[in-house]
């Protein structure tokens, strides 16, 4: 009998509690401009360095190009997400912060198996997370008052992409998408202080909220044409950013409110693959988008920076055991560098990630779990004021429909 | 390749042929893994810290600004009365002379119950051969006692000094019954001859039994009628006002000192008898309860009108001050952090026991300039409670600096919540106050506090002390809804 039920659960079990975690804090270098970029197709992508872009598999393909979605030839539900601990480390102050994020949920429906794919999903492109405390004096009417002040950064940036992928001839793989882009950047400030008596003054909160919207596409070629090597490649267009901002102070009834627009950069990416014996593979990446031209925020204006992000790995595939019974688990190995889209410090903020992964399939094949570890270095303390040491577990569930209905 | 996997070229596989103990090791491990995940899912971040402090891209512009408002744009008065409680019926007679206030004691007896068919066995004992002694007993308020520690804090001498009282008290009796909606009042006219003239000995005891002539008080019972007495001040006397209990007191146990169980409360007519009818047992005098009895208040200081001469709250006769600040100076869209009405004691000038102060908000046309006479029950629906305090000491050596926290009143004002003005209304415990209704009534003790006014030195005027707390992207007009 097979054990199709429990892994059935499983999946289901594993989507509730990410779908049921919420995001928390992540590195103080994410307080600034629009954040961290976070966006990650699979854990299985993670595990091999981050890149996917020339990648196929017709039961549990990436999103990374959603031109390799055109080679389904079931229904999928894919979900990723991940869990992560840092220690950030200032120059006199450390914080150990956890959190978790559900990154992508995607649908990909064949509309003519391993032809014409419909997909649509969910993808958070960019987190911004990060709260900080202080204490605070004031001189006021010939007394001490003291408190704390704290500030609270959440927000993210996602975008909902609803396309086509179409595997127009054997060889090459075409995708296109909508994406509307949605988002919040939400800044909280406390202040809370009392005399010397210990009275409280009425404290401060101070809450400003940008709620984002834009829209933009993507267009995404695989060419697999050969067997040793694929290559991949997207483009997704520059576009314009609706901030929409309100700022309000505790007590006071007025409200401002305001709109601006962000020009938002295109992003390119691309990417190779090459077989090599015995079931290992090596695959690179590249990603660029061009946060330097980035307009319609002075306030931004002296700390955006290109953000580009080299990945590199190699993945023993799946391997069927000599007796034929069974599998041989694969194995991941990446390493990735990324140049994040605004400095700190003066300073530009360089991430660079190890990881590492494997991944397990569910009954029949009809479904799979990828696993990934990775540790990160985002920033240094001498030049970013800031370092976070990062590990990151990451987990991506696709079900297929057999398995699910 | 066209619809490759990663097993190659493999045909899809059959799991159910995967052997059991994989199945279980990968059951085993995806559930470790979603565990791990789960773990790190109930994590608790450290608390935040420096760390990331100075990246914050947002700010508070101005934080605890101060500012001070002097300026009055609004005073008036309130006497509150209360129809309900009228002067005669309030639980305590004042009594004595000082700088600002005057009141002698009226008392009304009425005989004619010796008319009643009950009192004919007495009637033969009430002659002038057979009383011994009369006199008048009033039983004074233990706060006008030398001895104020049961009314101070507990932290030591921190009131006034108590002057002490050496009261000498003139009897006489009125040419008429006193009409009780006369007083506040001058003093009615009285028979010139003295009933008594009592001199107290300071210390010695709190029930005043005045010794009054016989034969005047013969004649009161032979009268079969209503008879008035006034108790004034002899110009010997030491000054100051005093408190006795009124017919009414019903707060002795916290005011007076331990009565006798048959005490008559109030100035009661006490006649002692040499042969005592054969129905008293145990019972020794005669006692003549008053039938009225009220404070004269015959000079009353009247409250400042003009706010440069000071503020006057009064408790026993209310007397309430509104006051309204004008706010013009206090930028608009600002958080009120903390709002204090601050006023400063005149201890040279306040006296009284410790009451309940109270601030509210009142609609200034309810309080115009000068002096407005209204019944407490109409007050109630037009205030607004803001803050109470009942620590205070009008006599307080040291802490002579009130601060009523209006905060959320100068809010609402910043965010124009009302239609036209609000002043502060400093007010006594009154009973529609929540959490500051003082038990006794404000109608019981007679307390003055006298705040400094608009023209003394800066440090001693009323005044607002507000801290607020400013966003330029509120104050600033563009942009804003």
């Amino acid at each position: 009998m097979t054990p199709r039920r429990p892994f059935g659960a499983l999946l289901i079990l594993a989507a509730v509690i990410l779908l049921a975690t919420t995001a928390g804090a992540q590195t103080p270098f994410a307080s600034q401009a629009l954040g961290q970029n976070v966006e990650m197709s699979g854990a299985r992508d993670v595990g091999r360095g981050g890149w996917g872009m020339a990648d196929t598999d017709t039961l549990a393909p990436g999103t990374m190009n959603q031109a390799a979605l055109a080679d389904l030839q079931f229904s999928g539900l894919f979900f990723s997400g991940f869990g992560e601990t840092a220690e950030n480390t200032g120059i006199n102050f450390d914080r150990r912060t956890y959190r978790t994020v559900l990154t992508n949920i995607r649908l990909a429906l064949p509309l003519r198996r391993a032809k014409l794919i419909l997909h649509a999903g969910f993808q958070v492109k960019r987190t911004m997370e990060w709260s900080s405390r202080y204490d605070i004096f004031y001189d006021h009417y010939g007394e001490t008052v003291s408190g704390i002040e704290r500030n609270q950064r959440t927000g993210s940036l996602y975008q909902v992409p609803v396309g086509l992928s179409w595997r127009l001839f054997g060889g090459l793989a075409l995708a296109g998408s909508y994406n509307p882009v949605r988002g919040v950047i939400e800044e909280q400030i406390t202040q809370i202080f009392t005399d010397p008596l210990d009275n409280y003054y009425l404290s401060n909160i101070r809450d400003q909220a940008d709620d984002l919207k834009g829209q933009c596409y993507t267009a995404s070629v695989l060419i697999d044409a050969l067997r040793f090597m694929h290559l991949g490649a997207s483009y997704t267009t520059a576009y314009d950013l609706t901030m929409t901002r309100s700022i309000a102070l505790s007590g006071v009834a007025e409200r401002r409110r305001e709109s601006f627009t962000t020009s938002m950069p295109a992003e390119y990416r691309g990417g190779l693959m090459i077989r090599l014996p015995n079931h290992w593979r090596f695959g690179a990446d590249g990603q660029l988008s061009r946060f330097s031209e980035l307009t319609g925020r002075p306030d931004w204006d002296a700390i955006m920076n290109d953000e580009w992000t080299l990945s590199a790995g190699i993945e023993r595939t799946w391997v069927r055991t000599q007796f034929g019974r069974s599998y041989d688990m694969p194995f991941r190995l990446g390493v990735q560098w990324r140049q994040w889209a605004h400095t700190v410090g003066g300073s530009v903020v360089n991430e660079r990630t190890i990881s590492a992964g494997t991944g397990f399939p569910f009954s029949n094949r009809l479904g799979m779990i990828d696993l990934s570890l990775s540790y990160s270095l985002i920033g240094d303390v001498e030049e970013n004021g800031y370092r976070s040491q990062v590990w990151r577990l990451g987990l991506s569930l696709t079900g297929l429909e057999p398995l699910v209905f | 390749m066209s619809g490759s996997s990663d097993l190659g070229d493999a045909p899809l596989p059959k799991f159910s042929s995967l052997p059991p103990r994989l199945a279980a090791t990968v059951t085993l491990t995806v559930t470790t893994a979603m565990l791990v995940v789960a773990l790190v899912t109930g994590c608790t971040s450290d608390t935040p810290s420096l760390v990331g402090a100075n990246l914050a891209e947002t700010a508070i512009d101005t934080v605890l600004a101060p500012l001070t408002i002097e300026q009055l744009a609004d005073f008036g008065v309130l006497a509150v009365s209360d129809p309900a409680v009228p002067l005669d019926e309030t639980e305590v007679l004042y009594f004595g002379n000082s700088d600002t206030e005057q009141s002698s004691i009226l008392v009304n007896y009425d005989f004619s119950s010796l008319d009643h068919p009950d009192s004919a066995y007495l009637l033969p004992f009430l002659t002038i051969d057979n009383i011994s002694s009369a006199e008048i007993r009033l039983y004074k308020l233990t706060w006008y006692s030398n001895d104020r520690d049961g009314q101070a804090p507990p932290d030591g001498d921190v009131l006034k000094p108590y002057p002490g009282v050496g009261k000498i008290i003139d009897v006489h009796e009125l040419m008429a019954p006193f009409d009780t909606l006369s007083y506040p009042g001058a003093e009615p006219e009285y028979n010139p001859a003295f009933i008594s003239t009592y001199v107290e000995i300071p210390d010695t005891n709190d029930i005043l039994a005045i010794d009054c002539a016989v034969a005047p008080v013969v004649a009161w019972l032979d009268s079969r009628g209503e008879v008035g007495v006034i108790l004034r001040e002899d110009s010997r006397s030491d000054p100051g006002v005093i408190g006795f209990a009124s017919k009414e007191m019903v707060h002795g146990g916290s005011t007076l000192p331990l009565l006798n169980a048959n005490t008559t409360l109030g100035a009661a007519l006490r006649v002692e008898l040499i042969e005592k009818p054969a129905q008293w047992v145990g019972r020794d005098y005669a006692i003549f309860g008053p039938a009225a009895d009220i404070s004269t208040w015959h000079q009353l200081q009247p409250a400042y009108t003009d706010p440069a001469d000071g503020i006057m709250v009064r408790t026993h006769l209310r007397s309430y001050p509104m006051l309204r600040f004008d706010l013009d100076a206090l930028p608009q869209h600002v958080r009120i952090n903390r709002a204090n009405l601050v006023v400063v004691n005149d201890t040279s000038r306040s006296e009284g026991h410790r009451t309940v102060l109270t601030a509210s908000e009142l609609r200034p046309e309810f309080a115009p300039p000068g002096e407005t006479t209204v019944f407490l029950r109409d007050l109630e629906p037009e205030i607004y409670f803001l803050f109470g305090n009942g620590s205070w000491q009008p006599e307080h050596l040291t802490e002579h600096e009130l601060n009523f926290n209006v905060t959320s009143s100068v809010q609402r004002f910043i965010n124009s919540v009302y239609e036209g003005d609000r002043g502060f209304l400093i007010a006594a415990g009154e009973y529609f106050f929540p959490g500051y209704n003082s038990n006794p009534d404000p109608d019981f003790w007679f307390t003055k506090w006298i705040f400094h006014g608009t023209a003394a030195a800066p440090e001693l005027r009323p005044r607002l002390e507000i801290s607020y707390t400013r966003l330029d992207e509120l104050t600033d007009p563009e942009g804003t809804q």
